[in-house]
């Protein structure tokens, strides 16, 4: 199917909390009636279009599948307005989203949702889980952890290395070397402090034993999508370590998400390689093949079942 | 929007009638992640000011139509002049001044020479295409070596752009249309010999001008143009993901380069109109 010819793109500003957000929908060709795909990026490429304009391709990704496609800038960045404070996994931007959603049901009808969003953007789509107009989410490389982005690297050594560990790698001699170039000292102080807020909170070092390093939001979430039946397809890298996490929850607090009595909503899908950032061209197609699969495969409303009548701009 | 040509465009315009019109040359794609929203805060303080600027996203890039395999330098600077058209019936003005950051200010120079004495506002700027390809090339290298590859060397990734269309480097495709329609361009050449105020600035982890930029203004002073210079001590991740950080609204750097460029543009458009 060809993307460049079969929709048409409407940009639009809406109302989240006290700040005015920028999205693009873009449409379906004529005579389909569904709902909107809506795509929300991570904190890495946090603008509406994506790293590598994969936003733009996923959106019209769904266009060609039959759906509205939406991607919009979150408060603070792009051509929204407000500051975007810390972005933290534990307090993702719900209200942005149920914005959105909000606008998209009162100014175009549009009453069904299907989420798709990674990292950062996945913890939002899961932040509104408990939404009776989300249908189907595709969350891609989605955190088990909580912690400020930009820590993911620090917080995760806090908790996989003792301390003896911590020790023999400072006195390598690259590290050490590091230590004269002033943005990795910065970088060395944040491995620090995370190891030592890690000591404060009792983990020591390792992750063996609890799970209190998983994020109960991201538990409890996960727990509502299972009672619900809401469909959730989580895609991973082999080679992100978010995959590893998951491994580690769904042996713990989310293993009944995958025994559950009559059939699990939840499908985890592993792809060759890292998913996470998008920093290969061949992980953006991949997911935008997935995706496209994931798209075909949500129920439709038939016309005869009283679907959205969709109010063009 | 809709046709295949439609290029994305943002237009502030001032509440009164404005005292000129400011377009924004973006960098390529990969380096916008950290910076487009500084060109949004600035358009929106010029604007307040009295001053219309359009910020656009290039054929095949961003939210436009087009595939980036055809983004060529003439296109780019085509592009550029439509958004000129654009900005001057919206604003009604024909004072103007381009912005143009790194690739893009090669962009804002070569489409600056259609306009006389327009003020030329350079941020972090490429001073020629092919230094600034050598650049992103050795971020490939460098991509390669950190995934265990063997990397290959300049001249084999120059090749494969050549042979395969395209080389990517850290999940951007580099086209070869693009490559090839810019080698020879460098931003001396682009400027011409038409007098224009000009504005460089550094946005770089040091202090002291780069030495590329301290012979760029030699290089203008011989030819009779005048520039001023600004370093925003700032480190700036152009190409590497980087998620997290100060707010980029609230950091001093962005700070600093609105305050350094706000007012010359201002100045340098009233100027204009005397």
């Amino acid at each position: 199917m060809s993307l460049a010819h079969s929709h048409r793109e409407e940009p639009f500003f809406f109302p989240a909390g006290e700040e005015t957000l920028f999205g693009i929908l873009t449409h379906p060709p004529d005579d389909v009636e569904n709902g909107a795909v809506i795509v929300l990026p991570g904190g890495s490429a946090p603008t509406s279009t994506g790293r590598n304009r994969l936003s733009v391709r996923l959106t019209r990704t769904a266009a060609a599948h039959g759906w509205h496609g939406v991607r919009f800038d979150f408060h603070g960045v792009g051509e929204s307005t407000g500051v975007a404070e810390r972005l933290r996994l534990d307090e993702p931007f719900a209200d942005d989203l149920l914005g959105v959603m909000r606008w998209l049901k009162d100014e175009r009808g549009i009453t069904r949702f299907a989420l798709v969003g990674s990292c950062f953007g996945s913890r939002t789509a899961l932040g509104v889980s408990t939404e009776p107009a989300v249908e189907a989410m595709c969350l891609i490389a989605a955190p088990v952890r909580d912690f400020e982005m930009g820590h993911r690297i620090s917080t995760r050594l806090a908790l996989e290395l003792t301390m003896p560990q911590y020790v023999r790698r400072a006195l390598q001699p690259k590290v050490l070397r590091g230590l004269l170039n002033a943005r990795k000292r910065r970088s060395y102080a944040r491995v620090m402090k995370a190891k030592w807020r890690a000591l404060r909170k009792g983990r020591g070092g390792g992750r063996g034993g609890n799970d209190d390093w998983i994020s109960p939001s991201f538990v409890a979430h996960l727990n509502r999508i299972g009672e619900r039946r809401l469909p959730l397809l989580l895609l991973y890298g082999e080679g992100d370590d978010y995959l590893r996490e998951l491994q580690g929850a769904m042996r713990g607090p989310l293993t009944h998400l995958t025994s559950r009595r009559g059939g699990s909503s939840l499908a985890v899908k592993t792809v060759p390689g890292q998913l996470h950032g998008f920093t290969h061209i061949e992980a953006q197609e991949t997911v935008i093949r997935l995706v496209g699969d994931w798209i075909a495969s949500i129920p439709t409303h038939g016309k005869a079942q009283a679907p959205d009548r969709v109010r063009r701009g | 929007m809709g046709k295949e040509q439609d290029i994305f465009a943002v237009v502030h315009l001032p509440r009164a009638s404005a005292l000129g019109g400011l377009v924004i040359c973006s960098p390529l794609e990969a380096e916008t992640a950290r910076h487009y929203r500084k060109e949004v805060m600035l358009a929106r303080r010029l604007a307040a000011a009295g001053v219309a600027v359009i910020r656009f996203h290039y054929r095949g890039h961003g939210n436009s139509r087009g595939h980036p395999h055809e983004t060529s330098f003439q296109g780019m600077v085509d592009d550029t002049l439509r958004a000129i058209a654009h900005l001057r019936s919206r604003a009604r003005t024909q004072s103007l001044a381009l912005l143009g950051t790194r690739f893009g200010a090669l962009v804002a120079g070569a489409a600056a020479s259609s306009f006389d004495r327009a003020p030329l506002v350079l941020w972090e700027p490429a001073i020629d295409a092919s230094s600034y390809f050598r650049q992103i090339l050795r971020l490939r290298l460098m991509q390669d070596l950190r995934r265990g590859r063997s990397a290959a060397s300049m001249n084999g990734l120059v090749e494969e752009i050549r042979t395969q269309g395209s080389v990517e480097v850290l999940g951007f495709a580099i086209p070869r249309s693009l490559y090839e329609s810019s080698e020879d361009k460098a931003l001396l050449g682009a400027l011409g010999g038409t007098t224009r105020p000009i504005l460089l600035v550094q946005i770089e982890g040091r202090k002291r001008l780069a030495a590329p930029y301290v012979d760029f203004i030699s290089s203008c002073q011989r030819r009779g143009l005048a520039v001023d210079s600004l370093t925003i001590p700032e480190e700036v991740p152009w190409w590497f993901v980087q998620a997290g950080g100060d707010p980029i609204d609230s950091s001093p750097g962005t700070a600093a380069l609105l305050e350094g460029t706000s007012p010359w543009v201002e100045r340098r458009l009233q100027e204009a109109t005397r």
